[in-house]
Order: C-alpha cells, then structure tokens, then sequence
C-alpha cells in the first residue's frame, strides 16, 4: 500500500508505523528509487517483528514485462536504508521452510543449530576477513516475504487487465467495487502470476480479454482462512487472512483505492486446522 | 471522451479495453459517460445509520453529567500507543473515547476507574474491551469453583463490537474450570457472544466466557509496570498491591529510557493465574473433625509484584536511534502472548493488547489424547463378588376391582 494511506489500515490491523518508521522509510524509499533510477512504483509491503528490532520491507512493482515484477527492500528500525532482498537457492529455501523460530531483529544472525555466534567485525579495519557465506537470518526474511506475498498479496476483481498487447497492467479506468460485490470473497485475486490452468489459458486467448485470469482467493485451500467483513461505517471492505495473521487488505466502496500490508512475527500460524 | 481527455501513451491498447467494456453493455452508457453507479438501499442505511449513532455520540450534553466513574484519557494515551506502533485510527478513538466516557457515566461508583484493554481481534468484528472494578456481590460464589473480588474476578469486562451504538456488553464471571480449559485448546472467535465454543476439552460456556477467559489470562500474564509505581500493602495478608504514595513515586520518577530498557525495571502488578486457575491459595477444606485437609499437590500462587521474565518480553525505545532522549518512551512487547504491549515514559505508564487472544508457542498444537477407558470393577481379595438381584416377579392377573377404571 501506498505510504501515506497507512492510517487507512488502522482500524483493521490495529497496528501502524510511529512517525520515527515512517519519516525514515520516506526518506529511504526515495533515496534507493533515485539511486537505482525505478521508474516503478514503491509501496509499503510490511513490517516483521524481530526480538530486538523490527523489519520494515517496501515492495517495488515494475510494470515493463509481460506481468508486473516485484522486487522486495528491507530495512531494519535501527538503520534505514534499504537494501534488496537477496535471492535464494533451493537448498537456502528448504533450510528456510524448517525454521518456526521469531525473528531476532538482526540480518546477519545465523546460530540457529546452536552454533557460536561468530565475532563482531569492524567494517572499517581493511584485514577482516568478509562474513561467510552461510544461512542467514536475512535469507529467512527473503523466503518468508516471499512465501507471504504469494499467499497473501491481493487486488480487487477487475484492478489488473490484459491490454491488446497482451502485457498485464493496472487498470487506470478501475471505479472500484460495489457495496454488495465488497462483501464477497470472490470479488478478490491474488496479486501474482495465475496458476490455474483457465487462468493461464484465458491469458493467451487471441482477442481482448474479459474473463478473470487471476487466481481467486475462495480457491485458496481452506477458504475459511480469508475472513472479509465492511467497516461500521459501511464505507470500505477488509479483508484479513488468519494463515499469515497481520496479513490485511482494505478496499474502499465505489472507488479505486485499495492496498495491504503485513504486520507481524513472520511465523505463520500453523495451528490453523484446529483453530477455525 | 476519456482517451481524449486523459491522451494516454498507450491510447490504442486503452481504447481497445474501453471499447471492449461498451460492447459488452450496449444497454447502459453510464459507464462510458463515467457516471458513478448509485448506491444501493442497503448501502445508504447501513451508512446512514451508522452516521446517526455518531451524532448522537458528538452531540453536546444539555447539563454536564456527573463523574462517579473515572474514564480513560484516550486521547492522551493515544499518543503513548502510537509510538508503539499500534492506532485504531485516529477520528475511530475519538469515538471510542465518546463511548466510553458516556458509558462510565452510566455506572456505578464503585467500578471506580475505566481503563481501555485492547482489542480482541475475532472472524467477524472485532470487541473492543474496557475494564473496571468488579461492583457484584461476592454472595453465592462458591469459593472452590471460582475467585471473587481478591483473586481473578476482581475486574470486570465490558465488550462492545461497535463503538457509535454505545451499547457495552457486561462479560459474566470467570471460573477456575473455564480457565484450565481455555489453555488447552486454541479457538478462534467468531465475534458473536452467543456463539457456542466447539473444541477438544469441551469448555464449560459459550464465547463470552471464552472471551473473558482469554482475557483473565492475557492480564495476568502481561500486566506490567515499572518498578516502583506499585508497592505492597503490608497491612493485608496476604499483603496485595496498591499505588505507591506521592513521595515515593515522585523520589523514583521520573525514570529515564536507559533505565526502562532492562528487564529489572519492570514488575507484574497483576498475579498471573496459576495451574489451577487462581490468583489466591485455595480456601482451606475442613473434615468432619475440624481438622484442615492437605491437598495432595499443592499448587502454589505466584507473589506479587513478581519480576518479569527477561526472555519473555521484547524492548523498544521509541524515538529510537539518533532521535533517542532520555524521557523517550519504552515499550515492552510480550513474546508469549503476542499483541501485548506495555509502554512507559516519564511517570506514566499504559497497557494495551491488540490481537487474537491467543498464545505464542514454538510447537505446533496437538490435540490432548481422549483420557483412558475406565476399567472395569474387580473385587478386592476378602470382598465377595457382586451378584445380581433376582428379578421381582409379579402376578400379572390384575385384581378383582370393584369399579371400572377407564384409562386413556
């Protein structure tokens, strides 16, 4: 979500960012769109609590390729500057997938089988030798956005269409969702690449495309883990997912603003089946 | 008109949606002419009435009402909870506020002072939860099944689920059984009151004894304070906690952030609920002699104004970094019952909890295994085994009756 719409998302999330966290993540967020020249748009993606700080990740979409991109930065509460996410091998990801631990709070954290914390090193003296390559806290961050966003990222029925050059872009005549369609599920996608098989196949249809190509939410393995309800005041839908708790997603009624954010321990609720 | 107007780059591609859009309703050139579709009529009574009750809630008072019940700061606090990251958004707790000023105006004196809980996040709505002194009657309880004023029920809980229709649910009573059995299973609320709770160990009450359970155990576990703000009263045994007095809070506060980073800083003013599900020791049991009867495994209570467990609590100093000042504020977040927060800054101190009442544990949760089957009786070695009765047997020629009966 954009920024300076995060008080939208109060009410529902209860949580937010003090004005320490987002007057730094201002300034980064500029700063790195100008330093690597984005032409995309960066949005606020979340924040992950740590045991000793906090993770702040800003999302950064770009729409030149066939399906918008996305590119993830972080930063921690303690120094904001953003940095990209590193990308993953498969054998970091399965290392990943086994830890259920909170986060510290520190990137460079990686005693996780007990080992010895290695030895603080000063950046500045020119003999230390560079950190090692081994599973990091950060790596665990990276798989952990990752596996939330492709759970969890969502857009309204109708906010990304195909165009007649069959690129995927955002809709810029989007009027947003009704009263009634905001009630329901299924007036919701996930933002990512389609993987159901009518989804892929409808994006290559010759012609312009109507149909919804996107994975709709209700598909999603148990549907009882979306929960979406109207605010008191009728004038905007929630939506909240209970696998990945913090995960919330606000669209206002009759018109073309939306967005998510992720406030949470990054450690999904795995209880889930018993819970519900 | 919009291509025209807007002059996009891709105007081609836009007009192909457009038109794509025009053909599909040739019946309806609202869409074309960019009018807005009007609202439906459950839209527009939903929204209005949901912007009356907030009239009333804003509307000045002809005489201003009498204070017997002292109302949260909220507008104050709110401050103190947005350095911690948490807000419910900002003209939301001013209602909030609205509503529960005019609801402690409502209750009586001995409830005393209000404090805004949290919240408790549900499938449906969420309860927002304020808490006060327990006013009941202590007549009628039976002490082996439940606390009165001096152990878990000394608050009682209001819920609401919509701030502007002031209308605060009372939340009965919490038991020792409701509590042991609420920390053995894990349910999600559906924010009705009513709703009946469906779990394994079944739990004696429906969702608002569920709700006042979960709450019992989140204020004792995460209420904290800094050192000092509350000491004990020695008068009463088992000495209880009350506010320290002006000259000792004004010697030790205000306490600065580097203080307030360490864990010795901070104290539980609550007692925690132990095993058995109570704050005080069980009343003592009689035999028919008079003479107190041991219980088997005594569980002990937790003293008061306990330390707090350094792993078990997260600190932050807000502003943090290079903003950091020796009155920043110190927030102290639970890692056990996540959502719970305590802040402290200066000489003030707030608790809040936001989330979905539920623990944080590193193993996944299994189901208790159903208890053993019971086995069956065998005499003991001198008794004799049990022999069943002879069936009684009866003539069944009826009587010699005088007069008829009729029978239907």
């Amino acid at each position: 979500m954009e920024l300076h719409n995060i008080h939208k998302i109060c009410p529902l999330s209860g949580f937010t960012l003090n004005i320490e966290e987002i007057s730094g993540l201002e300034v980064a967020m500029l700063q790195r769109k100008r330093e690597e020249n984005l032409p995309g748009k960066l949005l606020f993606w979340g924040k992950i609590f740590g045991t000793t700080q906090d993770y702040l990740v800003v999302l950064y979409i770009d729409s030149s390729d066939e399906f918008p991109v996305k590119k993830y930065y972080y930063c921690t509460t303690s120094d904001y500057t953003l940095r990209a996410v590193p990308q993953l091998s498969t054998e970091y990801e399965s290392q990943a997938e086994g830890i259920a631990l909170q986060f510290t709070g520190d990137p460079s954290f990686m005693a996780y089988n007990g080992e010895e914390p290695e030895e603080p090193v000063d950046p500045d003296d020119p003999d230390a030798p560079p950190p090692k390559e081994v599973f990091r806290e950060v790596h665990r961050l990276s798989f952990i956005i990752k596996q939330i966003d492709h759970d969890c990222s969502v857009i309204p029925r109708g906010a990304l269409v195909v165009d007649a050059t069959k690129k995927v872009i955002f809709n810029n005549y989007y009027t947003g969702l009704s009263y009634h369609t905001s009630a329901e599920l299924r007036a919701f996608s996930h933002f990512r690449f389609p993987e159901n098989p009518q989804g892929i196949a409808a994006m290559k249809k010759p012609g312009i495309i109507k149909a919804d190509f996107l994975d709709c939410i209700t598909k999603d393995v148990p549907t009882e883990m979306w929960t979406v309800c109207h605010n008191s005041s009728g004038t905007a839908s929630y939506i909240r997912n209970l696998y990945w708790e913090g995960y919330n997603f606000y669209a206002m009624i009759g018109t073309s603003e939306y967005g998510g954010a992720y406030f949470g321990t990054g450690v999904p609720n795995l209880d889930l089946a018993f819970m519900l | 008109m919009k291509i025209l107007l807007d002059r996009p780059g891709n105007a081609y591609d836009m007009f192909e949606l457009i038109s794509a859009e025009v053909k599909e309703n040739p019946l309806n050139p609202e869409i074309e002419a960019n009018k807005s579709v009007p609202p439906t009529a459950e839209e527009v009574e939903k929204q209005l009435a949901w912007a009356v009750a907030c009239s009333k809630l804003l509307k000045r008072p002809d005489e201003p009402p009498e204070v017997n019940v002292k109302f949260p700061d909220l507008m104050d606090d709110l401050m103190l909870y947005e350095w911690a990251g948490v807000s419910f958004g900002r003209s939301e707790a001013y209602r909030l506020y609205l509503s529960i000023k005019s609801f402690s105006e409502t209750l009586p004196p001995e409830v005393e002072r209000l404090r805004f809980f949290g919240i408790i996040k549900t499938r449906g709505l969420p309860y927002y939860i304020i808490e006060g002194l327990n006013p009941d009657d202590e007549e009628g309880i039976d002490e082996m099944q439940q606390e009165g004023r001096s152990g878990a029920n000394k608050f009682t809980y209001w819920v609401t689920q919509s701030v502007e229709t002031n209308s605060w649910t009372k939340l009965p009573n919490v038991t020792m059984a409701q509590i042991v059995a609420a920390r053995k299973f894990k349910k999600y609320m559906s924010g009705n009151l009513d709703a009946p709770i469906s779990s394994f160990p079944p739990f004696p009450g429906n969702e608002s004894n569920y709700l006042r359970s979960q709450i019992a155990l989140i204020c004792g576990a995460t209420s904290v304070s800094p050192a000092g703000y509350f000491e004990l009263n020695e008068d009463d045994d088992p000495p209880t906690v009350k506010l320290a007095e002006a000259e000792t809070l004004n010697e030790t506060f205000p306490k600065t952030a580097q203080e307030l980073k360490e864990p010795d800083a901070w104290v539980h003013h609550e007692i925690e609920l132990n095993a058995l599900g109570r704050c005080t020791a069980l009343p003592e049991q009689l035999d028919d002699n008079g003479d107190p009867i041991e219980p088997d495994e005594p569980v002990e209570v937790a003293p008061p104004l306990k330390g707090i467990e350094p792993e078990q609590w997260a600190f932050r100093v807000s502003p943090g970094g290079s903003g950091e000042h020796p009155a920043s504020l110190v927030v102290a977040r639970s890692l056990v019952f996540p959502g719970a927060m305590a802040i402290a800054a200066a000489r003030r101190f707030v608790n809040i909890y936001v989330g979905y009442g539920m623990v944080y544990s590193a193993t996944t949760y299994s189901p208790p295994l159903p208890g053993a089957l019971q086995t069956e009786w065998v005499p003991g070695e001198d008794e004799e085994p049990l022999v069943e009765t002879e069936d009684v047997r009866t003539d069944p020629t009826p009587p010699k009756e005088e007069g008829e009966e009729d029978e239907d």
